[in-house]
């Protein structure tokens, strides 16, 4: 399924994001990194790489979270550097992993309730990962597939019952 | 002449200057730091044509950089490169003394209709 979460957002209940939007905000970072990327009609469960996430905190709080194997975080990483894959460094693909979420994260903090900060991001690397955001539960989730693999991104809101 | 591109991402310095190129601009010599700190001593030490900088950066921030330029005396056009481009931070940025701001993702004519002015 392309969405597995419920879109409801806490904070102003108008400014939350549809499943579209959030296509959308990645499909136009992908597209402008020279990436071509369409929906993933079956978000099937891929074993995860890498994830690297931003946090918004503020007038809305929660974190952006993307994910990627290591197959669509090389080839992001070579788009944007525009580079044969063998030759990046590991420091480099992960440098890479962060700017992309930092564009990802800042066109979605558009989209809610300001003011808010956006974090720095974080990215890490592993087999298999789950990451969880302890005081957070996830709220939206969307994935595409690029040419190299595919590329999740999940927002998680702060929540009580986290 | 030389323009500064500040931005603690290797990979968005990179991008950058490829924009620059793209949209014209190549007959500038690009200058590289990676925060705003290393970019205000950069800027001071050797004053380029045009600042181009991240917001939000280890070590200080660009808002804090151009802050610290003006503070300086320094007149040195600057513009922020950045991945938020809410109405409160454009509205910080111009009061702080940028000339622009540009929100990621961007393109070439992004890139052309902003700094046209500034380069011409």
């Amino acid at each position: 399924m392309s969405q597995t979460f419920e879109a409801s957002l806490s904070g102003d209940p108008a400014q939350a994001i549809s499943p579209d939007e959030l296509s959308e905000a990645l499909g136009e970072v992908l597209s402008s990194l020279g990436l071509e990327s369409f929906p993933l009609e079956t978000d099937t469960a891929h074993e995860l790489d890498v994830s690297g996430s931003v946090t918004i905190s503020g007038e809305w709080n929660g974190a952006v979270q993307m994910e990627l194997t290591d197959s669509s975080q090389r080839g992001t990483a070579a788009a944007m550097f525009m580079l044969d894959p063998d030759v990046l460094s590991a420091e480099e693909i992960v440098d890479a992993v962060g700017e992309l979420v930092n564009m990802v994260g800042g066109g979605i903090k558009g989209m809610l309730p300001e003011p808010s900060r956006l974090s720095l991001p974080t990215v890490v690397q592993g087999h298999d990962l789950h990451l969880s955001f302890p005081g957070m539960a996830p709220v939206l989730r969307y994935a595409r597939a690029s040419e190299s693999g595919p590329i999740a991104v999940t927002i998680w809101a702060e929540s009580s019952d986290a | 002449m030389h323009i500064l591109v500040v931005d603690d991402s290797k990979v968005m310095r990179s991008i950058v200057t490829r924009t620059l190129r793209q949209a014209g601009f190549d007959s500038y010599d690009i200058h590289e730091a990676d925060n705003g700190r290393a970019g205000l001593d950069a800027a001071l030490a050797q004053p380029p044509l045009l600042v181009l900088s991240d917001w939000n950066m280890p070590e200080m921030s660009g808002i804090e950089f151009l802050t610290g330029l003006r503070d300086a005396g320094s007149t040195v056009p600057f513009g922020f490169v950045t991945s938020e481009g809410s109405d409160e931070m454009r509205g910080r940025a111009e009061s702080a003394g940028a000339s622009f701001l540009i929100a990621k993702p961007f393109t070439a004519d992004t890139f052309r209709d902003a700094l046209s002015e500034v380069l011409s």
